[in-house]
């Protein structure tokens, strides 16, 4: 996996109730963003700057189709691939795309769980497309 | 070039803490950085560029394949990935597994050639190869790789 950088403030909000991460009852969501995640501060959605919500991307994000279940004392989380394809122009308007966060839809705060760093910016010029690939899970716990 | 030396790696959905710190993390790798920072690139290609025809049916991920075959959005010819070349990066050099694969369209993209003294030029303009990108965040699925020569 791309390795991610948890996001310090989740585990707090896991642990106040405002996060939901068993099961599909949260609707969680990635987001494409130019600046770096400050892991230790950003907490909301908000606190990320992401490309602008035109030629196919939406701001916001889109629908991962969160789910996770348990075996033994293990929770695995699953989620579905997203495909964003640029339309009209770069996706986004953007050339300086770099980064990809997931957070809590459902949460009040809309706060975030972690981020993946592609490791350079990059363009989605019309007529390509990106795929946020999850694999066969998203991440592991217990 | 040619592809050689097929293999796949598939990451394991469970790491020990030894091995998690073996990887590191984005703090080993970038250590504390501010709001704001701008990261450095480092992005590598693992894998050339090469035909994807040239490459076994079924090495490549199958969700990779019928994502292009099956999304409308994108031009016919970029539907048909055996037609396209495909190179492999690791989002960072310490991945343990490449991460990034881009396929390129050229089908849309015929080279032009002008005569000049009775020979055949190149004179393709610097095409933008049609790029689909797909990025490994998950694990469990197996990560193909390959060398060329």
């Amino acid at each position: 996996m791309a390795t991610y950088a948890k996001y310090d403030l989740f585990v707090e909000n896991v642990a106040n109730k405002q996060i939901d991460i068993f099961g599909s009852t949260d609707t969680f969501r990635v987001v494409i963003h130019t600046d770096a995640p400050a892991s230790t501060t950003d907490n909301s959605v908000s606190d990320l700057t992401q490309i602008s919500g035109n030629n196919g991307y939406t701001t916001g994000g889109e629908n991962i189709t969160f789910n996770s279940t348990r075996s033994g004392g293990t929770i695995t989380a699953t989620a579905v691939d997203v495909v964003w394809t640029a339309v009209t122009g770069n996706l986004g308007s953007s050339t300086t795309g770099q980064y990809f966060s997931v957070y809590d839809d459902t949460s009040t705060g809309d706060y975030l769980m972690c981020s993946f760093n592609y490791g350079s910016t990059f363009t989605v010029a019309v007529g390509e497309s990106m795929t946020f690939d999850v694999g066969a899970s998203l991440w592991t716990f217990g | 070039m040619k592809p050689h030396s097929l293999g796949t790696i598939t990451l394991d959905t469970a790491k020990t803490p030894a091995q998690r710190k073996v990887e590191g993390g984005w703090a080993a790798r970038f250590g504390k950085f501010e709001k704001g920072s701008k990261l450095p690139e480092t992005r590598v290609q693992v894998c050339p560029r090469v035909r994807v025809a040239d490459l076994p049916e079924g090495f490549l991920k199958q969700n990779h394949i019928e994502g292009l075959e099956h999304n409308q959005l994108i031009s016919l010819c970029c539907r048909h990935p055996e037609k396209h070349e495909v190179a492999a990066f690791k989002s960072h050099p310490d991945e343990e597994a490449p991460d990034i694969y881009i396929f390129y369209c050229m089908e849309n993209h015929p080279p032009v050639f002008v005569e000049i003294d009775g020979i055949l030029v190149d004179v393709s303009p610097p095409y933008h190869w049609r790029e689909h990108r797909f990025f490994c965040v998950g694990v469990g699925d197996k990560r193909p790789h390959w060398a060329a020569g």
